[in-house]
């Protein structure tokens, strides 16, 4: 039995076998083969073999992630059929009696010197295919597994890596995945989004997990401590089985919290909103579930492509979502890109500070062609149901002020070609900069609405990466700092008689909600998961006494623990 | 054999969606499709070659077509690519 710990993030406990995420690195040596015969004949076993998994990846893929997501495997199939290149890397093994192994790396080599010479960079690029064919056909040979995309679960996994990458989490056969361990990432990290979406949980910062567990190993994870058991004893099973029951207790209570509008006990109306913008999330939504989408993020629309989606390719994923409201609203965020997301097809260069640097609405500022096309696909689809619109990463008026400038030409454009949209679309930002904060009464006057994201303020307000494990501990959303920065931008929101919400990691947070509501938020934006959780809450509190809290904090508090303290003496008499 | 010129249609260049299609339609033909640009030859059967081939939006191409269908073959390329 070995036990590890780190930081547990998206709730829950899980046990499984583990799945370790590795990076297979390929010996190539130079040794000749006497019997070419049968070095060919390794070579098709070897074809047939990875050929039989790309179908089987193809179908999963297709059935998961759509057909545009499937596109990408069929020209692996294909490249695996090329007569063309396969002719070369028999005529290696057959004339030059090299082994399987090197004459695949040596035919990939040459096949990358013709390559070198197109001259169009994304063109040029895509000898990464042929490369990764080449890759997965040497790792068949080694019989070797990429633990991610070939794996098929077939009972209850929990998946260990040094970090998970959006590409990776597409790749993941979700049905039987139980939760996630992560080396290195922090608490708001990709992986643990999509745990939270999924509702399994997930830990971050088990520094060396990887490299000593085992595959099949079992594994126990405690999201709520960031406790990790491998090859527990009887014992740990039964704490196991005891804390399940306990769960699913939990559990079965917020599920059977009736849906429908949230009021507080005084009466006061919180929407709870649903955060969206990946394929699973969008897969799952339904009207009846939430009072509409707090935040629907438009990255994962540009990482599904190899280049910049077009108008029409935005405008009907921004229309089906909306429609598939049926009239609740749908707040879309514009592009809030780099920083710890990045698209090869946007040429940004690596920065050394990219939470300080060129992302988000800066970047689209200096690119309006694309930003144009975003916002008139947003301005099109709001013709088919309640749109909003949301500019992240604001710090200045200016800058609110060139993005409704760009929204006004492109109404203008629309107006002149003949095409509907919402001539009332309602325009917000995100509050997620202390500058944002500080401008907060400025920017009230000039928006129909703003919504807080807690896990980007958080990290600006304390100067803490919530992807450094070290100082993961400072990145605390109840430090009074960011609890006076809540509750400055609820006044100065509700001195303007605009709308507030929050859409980061807070609203779903059970101590927040309550501290929340009593800063002026009406609105909680929350993973699918949490809509039940934040509903059961809100009806059980009552806003007046939220406020009282929420004032007494700000006045008396000057520590996190304190405010805690008093948020759960008001949440004492809820269970 | 047929030749046919024509100019690359697809916005993206040929890789991809249009490439594996292209790919697709040769090889449903005995014939043998060759990709002339710049003086240098691509198998169009092969999708590693055609992709060598770096070929963008709006390049100036020749299709040599040679075998027992290249009637059909040439037509059917046509249709495909103007």
């Amino acid at each position: 039995m070995k036990k590890f710990k780190g930081n547990g993030c998206a709730e829950g406990a899980a046990m499984g076998l583990a799945l370790v995420k590795t990076n297979y690195e390929p010996v190539y040596t130079m040794d000749t083969v006497r019997d070419t015969a049968a070095e060919l004949a390794f070579l098709e076993e070897n074809i047939v073999a990875l050929g039989q998994k790309l179908d089987k990846l193809y179908e999963r893929t297709l059935a998961q992630s759509g057909e545009e997501a499937a596109e990408l495997i069929e020209s692996y199939q294909m490249i695996l059929m090329d007569r063309v290149f396969f002719d070369g890397i028999r005529a290696r093994i057959l004339q030059e009696h090299l082994n399987c192994k090197m004459a695949i790396k040596l035919e990939c080599e040459r096949s990358r010197e013709s390559f070198m010479t197109i001259e169009d960079p994304y063109l040029r690029e895509r000898f990464q295919d042929i490369q990764d064919v080449c890759f997965k056909l040497v790792m068949q040979c080694d019989n070797a597994v990429d633990s991610l995309a070939e794996v098929y679960l077939t009972q209850p996994t929990i998946l260990l890596a040094d970090t998970l990458t959006p590409v990776d989490t597409v790749k993941l056969d979700k049905n039987f995945l139980a939760g996630f361990i992560v080396e290195k990432g922090g608490p708001t990290s990709h992986a643990v989004i999509l745990a939270k979406t999924l509702g399994i949980p997930a830990i971050v910062g088990a520094e060396g997990i990887c490299a000593q567990v085992e595959n099949g190993s079992r594994v126990i994870m405690y999201a709520d401590t960031g406790e990790i058991i491998i090859d527990g004893d009887a014992e740990e099973e039964i704490r196991f089985s005891r804390r399940m029951t306990a769960g699913a207790a939990e559990k079965e209570k917020y599920r059977r919290e009736p849906a429908g509008p949230a009021y507080t006990l005084d009466g006061v109306h919180i929407e709870v909103a649903a955060n969206s913008g990946d394929a699973d999330t969008a897969a799952l939504l339904d009207p009846a579930l939430c009072d509409g989408i707090g935040l629907l993020r438009t990255e994962f629309l540009y990482m599904a492509h190899e280049d910049y989606p077009d108008e029409e390719t935005q405008f009907q994923a921004y229309k089906s979502v909306a429609e598939k409201m049926r009239g609740k609203p749908v707040i879309i965020r514009t592009l809030d890109i780099g920083g710890d997301k990045a698209l090869d097809y946007m040429g940004l260069e690596a920065e050394e500070n990219p939470f300080l640097g060129y992302r988000a609405i800066r970047i689209c500022l200096d690119r309006p062609e694309m930003f144009q096309i975003q916002l008139r696909a947003i301005l099109r689809a709001s013709a088919f149901g309640s749109i909003k619109l949301m500019f992240p990463m604001i710090i200045s008026l200016e800058e609110l002020r060139r993005c409704k400038e760009h929204l006004e030409a492109c109404k203008a454009q629309l107006r002149q070609e003949g095409k509907a949209f919402d001539k009332n679309l309602a325009v917000g930002i995100m509050v997620e900069t202390p500058a944002a904060v500080f401008l907060a009464d400025q920017l009230a006057r000039e928006v129909d609405f703003m919504s807080i994201g807690t896990n980007d303020l958080t990290q600006y307000v304390t100067v803490a990466d919530r992807g450094n494990t070290r100082v993961q501990k400072l990145y605390d959303p109840y430090h009074p700092a960011v609890l006076r920065a809540l509750y400055h931008t609820g006044r100065e929101a509700q001195n303007n008689g605009i709308g507030l919400g929050v859409c980061g990691e807070t609203a779903s947070m059970r101590k927040m909600i309550p501290f929340l509501i009593g800063a002026g938020v009406r609105e909680l934006s929350v993973a699918l998961s949490s809509l039940d959780k934040v509903r059961y809450l809100v009806r059980r509190l009552s806003a007046r006494q939220c406020r009282d809290a929420a004032e007494e904090i700000i006045h008396d508090c000057s520590t996190s623990a304190q405010a805690q303290a008093v948020l759960e003496k008001l949440l004492g008499g809820i269970e | 054999m047929k030749q046919l010129e024509v100019t690359v249609p697809f916005k993206e260049g040929l890789h991809a969606r249009p490439a594996v299609k292209l790919i697709k339609l040769v090889s449903g033909f005995e014939s043998t499709v060759t990709i002339l640009k710049n003086g240098k030859e691509y198998n169009a059967g092969s999708i590693t070659s055609v992709l060598a081939g770096g070929i963008m939006y709006g390049d100036q191409i020749l299709l040599k077509i040679v075998g027992p269908d290249e009637d059909a073959a040439a037509a059917a390329l046509k249709a495909y690519l103007t």
